[in-house]
Formats: structure tokens, sequence, C-alpha cells
């Protein structure tokens, strides 16, 4: 079975690939804007196309679906029933699916299933790590301003610590905003 | 700030309501919406609504959206994540009778008149100049009809090359353009295959249509893979500036004061929130009469509105090529084409039946719609997806208010949604939209009221 991926990136591409391709599904993948879509479609005859929402092919994929009844045309029902997954899709990995007509419901709903929790983990992922940027960038400003109070005071790293401590208890702010304003004004007020 | 702004105007010019007038405005059920567009000239209406202080005069706090394809642009209005989208008026129709998506989509206003062209590489329009007549001052008689460019795609037919131009989308006005001016020089388009079975959907094609991203029309056509597109603006003023390819014809010459652009919104969002509907309509009828007023007085402010990155994000003097009143062909060949956009002049705004039934009829000429459907069905479709009554409504509560006047608009209490029968059309054939059956089986190249594709 072959599975054409249009304006998906590579990095993304590559990952689902090894996974798909453990179950026999040839992916090709498709990432030129300027490229002719009539052709590849024409050629490659794909049983299904998974398309970046927002690609601006989609529009030529559209009016190739009413060419042509055996190409692939949006999904919006599987079988008869209308799927969640597929709104999914498109609003958490913003990916779009066409299928041509007599491609199971069951291996739709399965391909949309393996590429959502996909997706879903990588993005899992990005939001650990930017709930963690925050942390990182607090550590990083205290770390500057106290090497700043050591090289600049003759200090040590203790008393600098101590230092930032103190006026920070004394403005009642955190220890982070007094780094922060020294390290932008040069000055603990 | 803006919000107690309007606020208080609301409440002063609603205490002046009660006492004297019929229409008075409702509170809007909805206030926050988001409204999605293309990035073309003519969704000019929703950026002067914006900024120009009209949404916020009804009550609404409107955000504007850019959308990167026509068919997520739907999709979103459909789902509910767009309150509504300037959108091509063969969406509309299309969603509502199930090409593509089903969904019941309905518009209470056009968005604009006129405001595409078509354009030749330089190569095929050398080839093309050789079988137009000359003016005395030696520049090309126009309009330019498709039979100047016959001879030029037979001779690429006999070379062994297929003709290729670009349109934007298979139910878009530039598609039933294009196929119309074609048409009228003896050039099959080709027929729509909707049936299964067909292998192609290119069957009888002279010259082979292919959908092409508006922005990326210029440079497809530099790059050779088609040789002529039809779109809207500013991507035939650019073809000019870039010296890459000459615009050949403006589709008010094929079809003059033809229906554009419309606003549409789901008929699921129009029947939950109809004040917060007629409050939008309003703000937009201020917005296209903004644009005519004083004859076109205020086209350079908005062309300076539209060339933002967040609108249309073209360069001010290709913007300003088209929109005050010029059109620039063969590069030197600067012509006045006072009305190639009109936004509210003409009745412009008003959403015609007749309009609707239009662009149905061509859906059916090219084998979109299939098979044959009576009269009453072209009928039916144009008013459960064309709602002049919501139309009605807004500009009545304007006049009451004293920001249009009545001459403004049609009369609408004789009005039937009908226009008369019109014929300013290239090939001088007449359309009637309470005769669609009749009018489709006039043309000599398209299907018969009664075909099948075969």
């Amino acid at each position: 079975m072959k599975v054409l991926l249009i304006d998906i990136d590579d990095s993304r591409a590559n990952k689902i690939d090894s996974i798909l391709a453990s179950a026999g599904i040839e992916l090709i993948n498709f990432n030129n804007q300027h490229a002719d879509i009539y052709h590849i479609v024409g050629e490659m005859h794909p049983e299904i196309i998974l398309v970046d929402t927002n690609s601006s092919n989609r529009d030529t994929l559209e009016h190739l679906a009413q060419l042509n009844k055996e190409y692939p045309r949006t999904v919006i029902k599987l079988g008869n029933n209308r799927s969640e997954s597929i709104n999914r899709l498109a609003a958490d990995a913003g990916i779009s699916i066409y299928a041509i007509d007599n491609i199971p419901p069951r291996l739709l709903q399965s391909l949309i299933d393996i590429t959502l929790s996909f997706f879903h983990s990588i993005d899992r992922l990005r939001a650990e790590v930017l709930a963690l940027k925050p942390e990182i960038d607090a550590r990083q400003i205290l770390n500057s301003a106290k090497k700043f109070i050591v090289d600049t005071y003759g200090l040590t790293d203790e008393q600098a610590t101590d230092l930032l401590n103190k006026n920070a208890n004394r403005q009642g702010r955190s220890i982070t905003d007094v780094a922060r304003q020294l390290m932008e004004t040069g000055a603990f007020v | 700030m803006p919000r107690y702004h309007s606020l208080f105007t609301r409440t002063i010019s609603a205490i002046a309501l009660t006492t004297s007038c019929v229409a008075i405005a409702a509170e809007p059920e909805k206030e926050e919406l988001k409204f999605g567009f293309i990035k073309l000239t003519d969704m000019a209406p929703l950026a002067v609504a914006y900024e120009k202080g009209y949404f916020e005069d009804e009550g609404l706090y409107v955000s504007l959206e850019a959308q990167a394809n026509w068919k997520v642009l739907l999709d979103r209005v459909i789902d509910g994540e767009l309150d509504g989208a300037h959108m091509l008026a063969g969406q509309p129709l299309g969603a509502t009778i199930g090409f593509g998506t089903q969904a019941h989509i309905i518009t209470a206003f056009s968005m604009d008149l006129n405001g595409n062209g078509i354009t030749v590489s330089n190569s095929v329009w050398e080839e093309m100049k050789k079988n137009i007549p000359r003016q005395a001052d030696g520049k090309p008689v126009h309009p330019i009809k498709a039979d100047a460019l016959k001879p030029v795609i037979d001779k690429y037919k006999s070379e062994g090359k297929p003709f290729k131009m670009g349109m934007v989308f298979p139910v878009s006005t530039h598609n039933y353009e294009l196929r119309y001016w074609l048409a009228a020089g003896g050039i099959h388009p080709g027929y729509y295959a909707p049936l299964k079975g067909h292998t192609s959907g290119t069957i009888d094609a002279e010259a082979l249509l292919s959908v092409t991203p508006p922005p990326q029309m210029p440079a497809t056509l530099e790059a050779g893979t088609i040789y002529g597109y039809c779109v809207g603006e500013p991507w035939n003023q650019q073809a000019v500036f870039k010296g890459i390819g000459v615009p050949v014809i403006t589709d008010y010459e094929i079809w003059k004061n033809n229906p554009e652009k419309v606003f549409g919104v789901s008929n699921e969002w129009a029947e939950k929130y109809p004040n917060t509907h007629i409050a939008v309509v309003k703000a937009m009828i201020r917005a296209a009469k903004w644009l005519d007023d004083n004859n076109n007085a205020n086209r350079p402010e908005a062309v300076k509105i539209l060339s933002k990155s967040s609108y249309v994000g073209a360069d001010y003097d290709v913007i300003a090529n088209s929109m005050t009143g010029t059109f620039e062909y063969e590069k030197g060949d600067k012509r006045e084409v006072p009305d190639f956009n009109v936004f509210f002049r003409h009745n412009a705004t008003y959403p015609y039946y007749s309009d609707a039934i239009w662009y149905l009829t061509q859906m059916r000429r090219w084998g979109q719609i299939t098979e044959y459907k009576p009269d009453s069905w072209y009928m039916d479709i144009a008013k459960k997806v064309y709602r002049p009554d919501i139309y009605r409504q807004a500009a009545e509560e304007l006049i009451a208010e004293g920001k249009v006047s009545t001459s403004e608009f049609p009369n609408f209490a004789s009005e039937t949604g009908y226009k008369p029968p019109q014929s300013e059309f290239i090939d001088n054939i007449t359309y009637d939209g309470r005769k669609p059956n009749e009018y489709i089986s006039k043309f000599s190249i398209g299907l018969k009221a009664k075909d099948l594709l075969k």
C-alpha cells in the first residue's frame, strides 16, 4: 500500500516511516512547494495521502479528486460514522487525510490512531521541555549574577549567594528577580 | 479602550432609535468573532470594516486571520473554528449541494464585482499578438478574445505539448471565467468526470486546467509548468511588474459586473447568532460603501491598508495598479478600467439569486453537476444559500440610523432577487436567471441541459 505525505517535514515523516514500514506500508515523502502534484499523484497512484492541513497543495488535491474519481479525496467519515479522530488529526497534528474509495474504514482508523499517538507523544515531550525552560533560565541568571559579584567585588561564591539573598529579603522579591535586575542594571535596587 | 468607546456610542444610538424608528439594532448574541480570508485584494471589505472601526460600532470584536488555502478556510467555517470567511462564490453553493464536503453554508453579503484577469506567458503573448487587430495607436484592440489564442494552442498541440493553464479552485469564479473565455473562443476546457469509472477529468480538453494557489501563480508561470492563468489581484499585475507575463483580459470584459467573492457563514451559525449576523453585514456594507465613496477617493488609503503583511502583503504599487481604476496589460499599456474592482455601487453587495444560479449553470455546463435538474432546483438551491432577507434587515437598520440612504440599495419592497436578463458577456449570449436550463443549452461548447457524460 502506498501512502503519500505532502508538505510534512522530514523529521516528522522519517519517524512515522519506520513505524509504518514494518506494517508493509510504502511511504513517499513529498516536500516541495513548487512541485507538480498532478504529475506525482498521476504517476504514483497513492491510496492514501497525508497532507499538512495548511498546505497550499490542498486546493490542488480537491481539484484532482474532482477530475478523477479514482484519486484520493478528503475523508470526512469512516464508514457511516463521523470520526472525531479526523478532526483531532487536523487540530492536534495539523494533518489532513485523503483516501481512495475502497480503503477499509478500519485500516484508515488505525493509520489515524498511529499518526495521532505519535504526534501526541512528540507534543508531550515538547510541552515538558517548555515547562522546564523558566526554571533553567532562572538558574542561568542566578549563576551569572553570582559570577558578576564574585568577579567585581572579589567575594566568594557563598558570600555572593548570601548578598543576593539578603537583598531579596529586604525588598520582598525573589532572588531570581534581584539577580535579573542586577544583570540588567548593574545595581541591586 | 475601544470597547468602552463603542459601548458608549451604542447606548446613545439606541436611545435615539427607540423614539423614531422601526429598525432597532438588537444586541449581538456573540461579540468576539474570528473571520478567515485569503490574501487577495477583494478581502478589502473585511480589512476596512476592521480598520475603520465599523465592527466595533456594531459591538463586535473581530479578529481577522489569513488562511493558507480555500479548503481549510471552508473546513474551519464548517467546524466552527471560524465564525465566517471571505469565500469563493462557488464555495457555499458547492458545499450545500455536496461537492467535496457536504455542509449547509449561506451568504447574506456579496463582497465585490469583477477583479480577476487572465494572464499568459510572454512567449504565448508573442504568438497571440499576431492574431489581434491593432488600434490607430498600435495597441491591440480590446477585448481580446480567445480566438487569438486558438492557433497558438493548435500549434502546441501539433508539437505534442498539452496546453496547461492555472486557476485557483474547482468551484472558483476563476475556473468558470477562464472556461467561459476559452469556450467563447472555440477552445474546449474539458469536462469534469464526477462519475466513477471515468479515467480522466480532462475529457475533450484542448486546454488543461489545473489548480495553483494564487500567490504561486507568477512563479509557476515563470517555471513553465503552466502557460497562463486566471486569478484575482494582485497576481496579474505582479506578472507585469516582474516582466514574466501579459494580462490579456479582465473578467469585466468577459462578463460586465460579474459577482465575485461572498461572505460565507454556516447555516447553523446563522441560526444561532441572527443578530450578530445582521451586525456583521451592517459593518461590511459600510466598509464597501467607504471603498467606493466619492468615485473611489478612498482607494489609495485602502491600498495602504491592504499592503500590510497581515492582509495581502504585496507592494503598494502592485496593489494600486488595479485598485485605483486602471489596469496594466502589456507593460506600458495601462488602460482605464474604473470598474475593475467594484465593492458597493451597482448594488454589488446584494446577494442576488440570479448570481447564485449563474454559478450553478456553469457547474452543470462543465459536468460538476452530473445530471439534468429542473429550473426549480436551481431556484431552490439559490434560495437556500443566498439570503437577501438578512441583507435587507442589515440595510434597513443602517438606513434608520442615517448611515446610508435608501437610494443606495435595491427597492426592497419590489426586489425579486433576479436581475433582468443580462447580455453583456463576451459572446453576447443572454443570461436570464429564471431560465437556467434554457441558458445552459445556448452554448456550443459545454453540456446541454439534458446531456449526460458518456
